[in-house]
């Protein structure tokens, strides 16, 4: 059994679907990307993962963690798996954290009851936290407060956090997005020493296809609210299947670690969430549409009518 | 505007409108009776249907001299929001835009809002003849300050701007700028503040007649009617009511009109 | 902390300064002579000149100022024309009853208004943002005196529950002084409550939109324990702020409040002196008042200091 399974996931607002029938699973120990643009609902299917979208949102189908389903647990024993089953690194390190509380008090928040019997006993495991992550002086810092720390600091903490709940897997949110070049590639570096020494399982959210051919041993693609393709990264980045894939792929800088335009080179933009019908919603754009991508796409494999053929 | 603030400016616009027309048919409504009409057969009476407040303890009919209270009220109102409104705009976007006075001028300002305004106001009165047009110039001191450090800020976010940039590197005249780019940007914030003002200006002049610092006695005001009601509270309090909530509803009056005009203008205004 | 407690509490000085430069300046340029007005209408110009004399009045602006504020320097803020006692004796013995009926008056508004802000913006359209959004147009629009007979009215004289009138001190008798105390301090706190209830709304609705608070959400929290310690936390600065700056209401409203519960305290003090135009008294509570003002905003500033790291830099 996967440890996280997603099954026929649909979220809308006001009526208006963010996600149509998003379904995959994370194995334990595993990282797995979710892939796509801004606007695709990689977020929101993270938050709706957590249970932390707005009571406006509709949200249907299973996340099924362990085999229990998130979604129709009480709202309470959700709130109670949130960190220590399922943590969350967010995108923007220079707002996630609470500017008035110090590092340590909000490391030490979010630790197990069992970490914490102590005073001493919580300041132990947090200063250990923030070793872990590869916070110089760790014990100093559990004094200092966010705007004390570079973004780069920030995000590590923001890491050991998540870390703190002792979760068996993490979603982390475009997590170096925000960062230099430089501090990206060491973010990464920690989450795959972190991912080795832990054996948590890393669900990666992004639109930087480098980063995610870096960490990732699966890849799904999500354009528009759907799933376009399921795939191995290795498989993926050698033979994309669907169209929007393929454009992704060849929009990769082909050296230097460059970041940017990359996605500027699919021409149009992906629609809004008021105008995707029932046909393929990548076909405005795409460079092989024809007839019958305006009716829907296969609802297994690839999602492409073409997909057969094109591989 | 959006539906939900259509509500509360209308009911705002209605009580003001209201007001206004008694304040001007005072004379009509109130019969033939003169304000001050005193008879002494007729003290403190109850509410009837012939006087309809009562009368006060001289024997004065109480809803003339309410109708009467109206015009102060709506005086002074509409005077302190202009009065303030004018002088602390001119000094706000001086400060604001003279850089070299700024700090003289600021550090007045906070001196002067250290000072509650009725303390203010109050003490102002007490070295001035209890008059009209000396209340309103009390409180206008009184309220300037808020209206100064409104128009400095504003004025500083706007000259920041690239227009009004590009009109000061085009060599425009400082009172063209001040004039024609700043002052129509930040107008309309201004304009709540007043709304706001003349609310407190209301207040502010019932609080000084009630305590004896404002408006003559022989005058009707609200506060004055008021204080002359003080001693009997218990015993004959519509004396106090009616005038009181006369003040109340013309109070809420303007701050509706202004909730709704800073909702619409200034949703960013607190 | 300690070099911000400083940098503040020096950048307090010019603020006094400017105070009692213009409570001295107001009571010296407005139109009206004080000895003329202080010797009534009866007195020959030949009366009010020699008070004039006796009041200092004919020296120069800049003496009577320097001397007046070497008076200051040492407490001693003048004489009372009408009673004759030293205005700091005046200031000492009324200064109790206005403290209490402030303090008083913060605690219930604090009370009532901090968590009516709060629920209101935790659940925006739900009945108590409802309760904040008219309590905030009834909290500035109903005046002190309606309240505060209404309350009289009702609880005091009909009910019998409290006392209509007077002062107790707390130290003498401490029921006594609940049933003196809670009404006007009720009265008070109807307008400051609305502020602290606005203003709590309004900075909570923005602060738990920000992203910390959803970190906070996905670290498994409490929803109570978010919104209390990662929000209120977060709020405190802005809060603390507006209750500092309506300490003016509270200070203003005081004076009404004294008048109609017949409280000794300062604004009836205020009240009679200017009733009578003594004006040492005048100027001597004004600006007592007026540096309290700035006393509460400086330690105010200070507490979001020990509350805000990011205020101290």
């Amino acid at each position: 059994m996967p440890l996280l399974d997603i099954q026929d996931l649909h979220v809308a607002f006001g009526g208006l679907p963010a996600i149509e029938g998003l379904s995959f699973a994370l194995e334990a120990g595993e990282t797995l990307a979710l892939v796509g643009e801004s606007g695709s609902g990689k977020s929101v299917a993270s938050l709706a993962m957590l249970g932390l979208l707005p009571a406006s949102a509709r949200v249907t189908g299973a996340v099924r963690l362990d085999g229990i389903d998130l979604l129709t647990l009480p709202p309470r024993e959700r709130q109670l798996r949130r960190g220590r089953d399922i943590a969350m690194v967010f995108q923007e390190p220079m707002t996630s954290l609470n500017p008035v509380l110090s590092i340590g008090r909000q490391l030490i928040e979010g630790l197990p009851a069992a970490d914490r019997e102590t005073r001493q006993a919580a300041r132990a495991r947090a200063t250990d936290l923030l070793a872990a992550v590869g916070i110089t002086a760790p014990a100093r810092r559990l004094d200092e407060y966010p705007h004390q720390l570079s973004g780069g600091m920030r995000q590590r903490v923001a890491i050991a956090m998540a870390l703190a709940g002792r979760p068996r897997m993490i979603i982390a949110d475009e997590p170096t997005t925000a960062l230099d070049v430089t501090v990206q590639a060491q973010i990464v570096a920690l989450l795959r020493d972190l991912q080795e020494a832990t054996g948590v399982a890393l669900l990666l959210i992004s639109h930087d296809l480098a980063l995610v051919r870096q960490m990732a041993r699966r890849v799904v693609v999500l354009y528009a609210g759907r799933k376009l393709e399921e795939a191995p990264a290795d498989r993926l980045f050698a033979h994309p299947r669907h169209p929007y894939s393929a454009g992704l792929i060849a929009a990769i800088p082909r050296f230097g670690a460059g970041r940017g335009a990359r996605l500027a080179e699919i021409p149009g933009t992906a629609p809004g969430l008021n105008e995707r019908g029932p046909g393929c919603v990548f076909a405005p754009r795409c460079p092989q549409a024809a007839a019958i991508c305006a009716s829907p796409p296969p609802a297994t494999g690839v999602a492409c009518h073409f997909a057969g053929g094109a591989a | 505007m959006s539906r939900r603030g259509a509500v509360p400016l209308a009911l705002g616009l209605a009580i003001l409108l209201a007001m206004a027309f008694l304040a001007v048919a005072a004379p009509l409504l109130g019969g033939d009776r003169d304000p001050g009409l005193i008879l002494p057969a007729e003290r403190a009476l109850g509410p009837s249907f012939a006087r309809p407040f009562g009368t006060d303890l001289l024997g004065r009919d109480l809803f003339t001299r309410v109708l009467y209270g109206a015009r102060v009220s709506l005086l002074v109102g509409l005077g302190v929001a202009l009065a303030a409104t004018a002088a602390g705009t001119i000094i706000g976007m001086i400060a604001g835009y003279v850089r070299g006075l700024d700090g003289v001028i600021m550090r007045l300002i906070d001196g002067l809002m250290s000072i509650p305004p009725v303390l203010l106001a109050v003490t102002l009165m007490a070295v001035m003849r209890g008059s009209l047009w000396n209340v309103i110039a009390a409180i206008t001191l009184a309220e300037l300050p808020r209206v100064a450090r409104l128009a400095r800020a504003s004025v500083q976010t706007v000259r920041g701007q690239i227009f009004v940039q590009a009109a000061i590197v085009s060599g425009a005249p400082t009172t063209t700028i001040l004039l024609r780019h700043i002052l129509p940007n930040i107008a309309a914030s201004l304009f709540v503040q007043a709304s706001f003002i003349g609310a407190s200006a209301i207040m502010l002049e019932a609080v000084l007649s009630f305590i004896g610092a404002g408006i003559p006695p022989t005058i009707p005001s609200w506060g004055n009617i008021m204080a002359e009601g003080r001693s009997l509270w218990q015993v004959k309090p519509h004396i106090l009511a009616f005038p009181a909530l006369f003040l109340c509803v013309t109070v809420l009056g303007v701050n509706l009109v202004g909730d709704a005009l800073r909702d619409r203008f200034d949703p960013r205004g607190a | 902390m300690l070099g911000y407690a400083i940098r503040r509490i020096a950048a307090a000085v010019p603020v006094a300064f400017c105070v009692a430069l213009l409570v001295f300046a107001l009571l010296y340029l407005a139109p009206g002579d004080p000895a003329a007005v202080m010797a009534g209408d009866a007195a020959s110009p030949a009366d009010i000149e020699k008070l004039r004399i006796a009041l200092g009045l004919d020296r120069p602006f800049l003496e009577r100022f320097l001397h007046w504020l070497a008076g200051l320097a040492h407490g001693d803020l003048g004489t009372s024309v009408f009673t004759g006692l030293p205005v700091s004796m005046l200031i000492g013995q009324r200064v109790l009853a206005t403290a209490m009926l402030m303090l008083t008056a913060m605690l219930i508004s604090g009370a009532i208004g901090i968590p009516a802000g709060t629920l209101a913006a935790c659940r925006p359209g739900g009945i108590a943002d409802r309760a904040v959004l008219i309590g905030g147009v009834l909290g500035f629009s109903v005046p002190v005196f309606l309240i505060g007979y209404l309350l009289a009215y009702l609880f005091a004289y009909r009910l019998g529950w409290f006392a209509v009138q007077g002062f107790t001190s707390p130290f003498v008798d401490f029921v006594g002084f609940l049933r003196t105390i809670i009404l006007p301090a009720a009265t008070l706190a109807f307008a400051y409550a609305a502020l602290i209830a606005r203003i709590t709304r309004a900075t909570m609705l923005e602060i738990l939109a920000q992203d910390h608070i959803r970190t906070a959400r996905a670290k498994g929290l409490d929803e109570a324990y978010i919104v209390i310690v990662h929000g209120l936390s977060n709020a405190a600065t802005p809060i603390l702020t507006i209750m500092g700056m309506g300490a003016a209401v509270l200070l203003g409203g005081a004076v009404v409040t004294e008048t109609v519960f017949g409280i000794p305290g300062l604004g009836r003090l205020t009240v009679d002196a200017v009733l009578r135009r003594d004006y040492p008294v005048i100027q001597g509570v004004t600006l007592f008042l007026a540096f309290l003002f700035v006393a509460i905003n400086l330690l105010i500033d200070l507490l979001c200091a020990a509350i805000d790291p990011r205020v101290r830099q």
